[in-house]
């Protein structure tokens, strides 16, 4: 608690400038940067895991498709000024109707909706909402001054986002008290959460308090093409659901009660978390494993597991423990204790998503193991327990910083520990497997070639844009491939041991906060003990391209003289085809032109390799468009390779990057081609079947 | 039993028609060639002197082919990794059942000349098979018979175009329609795939009839000489003939079917991945893969042979009296 002259000094600034803020722009600043400047230093003390507490008592009615509950919410306010209103994420407004801003958002707008009826729609109604007495409020019935507000689209239909005035400002280190009740309609499975049969997968299914920042405004943004954001807190949710149901959530369960109504409660129990989400289905068959790694926590590890998947556990729980693992020793320790892992039900689009201890992960019935299918998204999905359950990264904003990190560290997972990807392709609508053994894929870190698009893409929108921002076909690109391709080039030109370090020192330092992009780069800078502005600034917040190439290559033997020259200082005339002539072997003259295509730079190595073995390794900082090596040796020049080592994975054309003397070009396109024609001659001789 | 000697009657046939199974399967591989030599251009273009030809020669470079796939147009668009091994023939099996033809893209016009080519070649195979003239070594007579009944059996395949066109893009859309509500609830993938599975077997049965019975069709104009005019009455006529014999008729369709579905799973065993490095073993890959494609060549010809066979059993010859199959005759 603060002093209570610092209450004084608070309540009369609060009262000077009351009149000032009345026609003052929603995002304006609440006080101006002086008083904010003074106040520093006054920043109350309170735990950064501990601002938004939850306890619920919420029942679900399968048959109605509804949750009904009642919340005591204690919010604490952490920032130095004072929070005049309260604001809250009603996610599951988005799908309300089809006027919302997620049904109109650049991502969502072709959504098909055809065949969506009465009951697939979904609400979140606040029935009533109080602030409960205690040293700071008195007892208030609020729900009246409820409105819904759209801060980034201006969007009427929107009810995604909700506020209350407040009489009385919660000032910092406050607490405040609510009691709300609420009904949420679960709508058909969209965007991760919904019903569909008896299986409920409940997420965002509850009035969510927003994040006060310390900047004196709310960071809640309205629900259209971007995850959550919220602070941590501690959870104790009871939950009634028909008795024999399995039942999935963040947290333990704690105890567990059955009624005469053949419906049985639930408690579970978190602390230090900021978001909670259920699962219940009477179809999971519940399988427990232990993760046990020296030096790291033991981890309870909670499977629940469909009908169809069962020959998946081992593997499930292998890649789980491949992840904790990794991840673990990589960045830090994984500190809950348990862990729960959702095989989601087919068609209930909840699968390959992360929560704080709880994560689903996904697969077909007819998965080979080489198909990859759970393990890659088990992996990238418990990984999300590091970058964006423990890290909590605005994700409204900065969905790079989970979903970026995220794919880097899963993907050098695979590289560590997996046999290299072969291609799968599925048939008879996705249903039928088969693995080409021998036609490997690339990782997504392997190279900027990989994914389709990526080149029309990558200059859609700066990866520093907030992500609710992003412009079409740019959210996929700037929120995983570029900057996993971005961490990974940051890798190799820092080497992995002080890139590790840089991983493990931001873990340490921001895990149960809320870190920004400018927080990550700093520590790049101070653990690397370089500036990396210069990459930085091309990589992060611009949209240019790297693209190094083999440009010309002349290598061919040096000219003998011919012509007048002073061998001995007297002028002669020499021709080769003297007598006298030197008939020493002709060196071989050698020119190189390297080119840079892009528009972004990157110091780069290349190497020269000589039809006698001899190699050359030369660096050029990659600044000027194009720059030339020359040489003179007695071999050919046999290849040249830009980036030899592949560091710039950013590159958008790897292929460019190298040049041989003997190309294999033809026997590599008819080895390809020979196999087309085997397929077109099939695909041709099947219309005869129609003559 | 009758069905059985049809079918060895067939495969005879087949035997004795060989050089017209690689006439065919010339004219399959020239087309091939031709659009190959295409592809072949486009990929030495993309990847010039750059070591991706390397990694493509002793594998693949998934690198190299995103980056060739997001700039390709025309036949390359079609390719990818996938026609590999058994890739090549599952990839067109597959668009095939689904009665999805998009894989033809930039190539419609080919598989059409290809459709044309089959017509006028099958009336030359059934009318060959069912008079017994094997041995003419120019193929006049096969030729002949082509020519001759080249415009009848033309409008026959239009006609029943019409059927597999209402089937693929009337009954199936239907079917999907009606599957998809169905399971608009279901959570077990087992479940779907089990009615994904019936679907298919119920399109492909209904196919398959359509496929018999102007087969037959193909056999009465010839065994008939059916006018152009009645054309439209030779798939009555087929069916009447399989009313007559439904068991026998549809036992050998099912055998000569199942004799392609033993080749398709023999390839299956050896059909060569990715490793080939060198021209030999390049060449022996693709040598593996042209035997296949004779093998479907020859199966389809043995349907006509066997069917041939089966209706001059049970309609021309007198009861039991073999001796007057027309091959007995082999000047």
């Amino acid at each position: 608690m603060l002093p209570k002259f610092c209450k004084f000094f608070w309540g009369l600034l609060f009262i000077s400038v009351a009149f000032s803020q009345s026609s003052r722009p929603q995002n304006a600043p609440s006080f101006p940067d002086s008083i904010a400047k003074l106040s520093a230093g006054l920043l109350p003390d309170v735990r950064g895991d501990s601002i938004a507490n939850y306890e619920m008592e919420v029942t679900l009615d399968p048959a109605e498709k509804r949750v009904r509950g009642k919340m005591r919410l204690s919010w604490t306010n952490a920032t130095q000024f004072p929070a005049t209103e309260l604001q809250f994420h009603l996610y599951y407004n988005a799908w309300r109707n089809n006027k919302s801003s997620y049904f109109n958002s650049v991502r969502y707008r072709d959504f098909d909706l055809s065949d969506f009826g009465e009951d697939d729609w979904s609400y979140c109604d606040i029935q009533s909402m109080k602030i409960l007495s205690n040293d700071y409020f008195i007892a208030e019935d609020v729900v009246s001054n409820l409105e819904f507000i759209q801060p980034d689209d201006g969007n009427s239909f929107d009810r995604t986002v909700a506020r209350v005035p407040l009489r009385r400002s919660v000032f910092p280190g406050e607490t405040i008290e609510l009691e709300i009740t609420w009904e949420i309609k679960v709508p058909r499975p969209v965007s991760r959460t919904g019903a569909i049969g008896d299986y409920f997968f409940l997420a965002q299914w509850f009035p969510k308090i927003g994040v006060f920042e310390n900047n004196g405004l709310w960071n809640c943004h309205q629900f259209t093409q971007t995850e959550f954001y919220a602070d941590f807190g501690t959870y104790d949710v009871r939950i009634t659901i028909p008795s024999g149901w399995k039942i999935g959530a963040t947290g333990r369960e704690i105890s567990r009660n059955d009624y005469p109504d053949s419906t049985t409660m639930h408690r579970f129990f978190q602390k230090t978390v900021h978001d909670f989400v259920w699962v219940a289905s009477p179809v999971f068959s519940e399988f427990t494993q232990r993760f046990e790694e020296p030096g790291l926590p033991p981890v309870d590890m909670r499977l629940l597991l469909q009908p169809y998947n069962l020959d998946k556990r081992e593997r499930y729980f292998q890649s789980a423990k491949t992840s904790l693992k990794y991840y673990g020793t990589w960045c830090g320790a994984y500190p809950y204790g348990h862990i729960t892992i959702i095989d989601p039900a087919y068609q209930s689009e909840s699968g390959g998503m992360e929560y704080p201890t709880l994560f689903t992960g996904g697969s077909h019935w007819l998965s080979p193991a080489a198909s990859r299918q759970p393990e890659s998204v088990t992996i990238h999905e418990a990984g999300h327990q590091f970058w964006y359950g423990l890290i909590a990264n605005n994700e409204f904003e900065h969905a790079w910083l989970d979903e970026g990190f995220n794919s880097y560290t899963q993907y050098r997972i695979f590289r560590q520990h997996f046999p290299r990807w072969p291609l799968t392709v599925r048939y008879l609508e996705n249903l039928v497997p088969v693995v080409f053994s021998d036609v490997y894929i690339s990782g997504r870190t392997d190279g900027a070639d990989i994914y389709d698009g990526f080149r029309t893409n990558i200059k859609r929108d700066p990866m520093a844009t907030p992500s609710w921002q992003y412009g079409p076909k740019a959210y996929r690109v700037d929120s995983y491939v570029k900057p996993s391709l971005m961490l990974q080039t940051l890798e190799n030109y820092l080497g992995w041991p002080i890139f590790q370090k840089i991983l493990s020192t931001y873990f340490e330092r921001w895990q149960f906060r809320h870190p920004t992009p400018r927080d990550f780069f700093a520590i790049v800078n101070e653990v690397s003990g370089q500036d990396m502005d210069w990459f930085i600034r091309d990589a992060y917040r611009g949209s240019n391209v790297y693209d190094y190439a083999v440009g010309k290559v002349i290598s061919k033997p040096e000219a003998t003289l011919k012509g007048f020259s002073e061998p001995q200082g007297e002028l002669v005339y020499q021709s080769p085809d003297d007598a006298d002539a030197d008939d020493l072997p002709p060196q071989i003259q050698a020119e190189v032109y390297i080119r840079r295509w892009g528009e972004a730079v990157f110091p780069i190595d290349i190497k020269m390799t000589f039809e006698n073995g001899e190699e050359v390794l030369e660096h050029w900082d990659g600044q000027a468009r194009w720059t030339m090596f020359n040489y003179r040796r007695a071999a050919y020049l046999q290849k040249v390779e830009v980036d030899p080592t592949h560091k710039l994975v950013l590159d958008v054309n790897y292929t460019n990057n190298s040049w041989t003397r003997h190309p294999a070009k033809v026997v590599a396109s008819w080895k390809w081609t020979t196999k087309w024609m085997i397929w077109l001659q099939n695909m041709v001789d099947l219309f005869a079947f129609f003559s | 039993m009758i069905t059985l000697r049809a079918y060895r009657l067939g495969l005879r046939r087949v035997y004795q028609a060989q050089r017209y199974v690689y006439v065919v399967y010339a004219i399959n591989l020239l087309i091939a060639l031709a659009l190959g030599i295409i592809l072949s251009q486009d990929i030495q273009n993309s990847l010039g002197h750059s070591l991706s030809a390397e990694h493509l020669r002793q594998g693949f470079d998934d690198l190299w082919y995103k980056s060739f796939s997001s700039n390709a147009s025309g036949i390359a668009k079609s390719f990818h990794p996938g026609v590999t091994g058994i890739g090549a023939i599952f990839s067109g099996l597959d668009g095939m059942l689904r009665g999805d033809f998009s894989m033809t893209q930039g190539m419609f016009g080919v598989a059409f000349l290809y459709w044309l080519l089959w017509i006028y070649l099958s009336a030359g195979f059934i009318g060959m098979f069912y008079n017994g003239s094997f041995d003419n070594v120019f193929g006049t007579h096969f030729f002949a018979e082509a020519g001759r009944f080249f415009l009848r059996f033309l409008m026959l395949a239009v006609f029943a175009a019409a059927f597999y066109a209402l089937i693929i893009y009337g009954v199936l859309p239907l079917l999907s329609k009606w599957i998809t509500a169905m399971n608009r609830n279901t959570i077990d993938e087992r479940i779907v795939f089990k009615h994904t599975v019936i679907k298919y077997g119920v399109i492909w049965t209904l196919i398959f009839f359509v496929n018999l019975v102007f087969d037959y069709s193909k056999v009465i104009i010839i065994a008939e000489d059916v006018k152009k005019e009645d054309i439209l009455r030779s798939p009555l006529l087929a069916l009447k003939f399989i009313a007559q014999s439904p068991l026998k008729a549809a036992l050998l369709y099912l055998l000569s079917g199942l004799t392609g579905f033993v080749l398709l799973l023999f390839y299956w065993l050896i059909a060569p991945g990715a490793w080939q490095a060198s021209w030999f073993t390049i060449i022996f890959a693709f040598l593996l893969g042209q035997i296949y494609i004779i093998g479907r060549i020859a199966v389809r010809c043995l349907f006509y042979g066997g069917e041939t066979a089966l209706y001059y059993l049970e309609t021309a010859l007198p009861q039991g009296d073999l001796r007057r199959l027309p091959e007995s005759v082999n000047k």
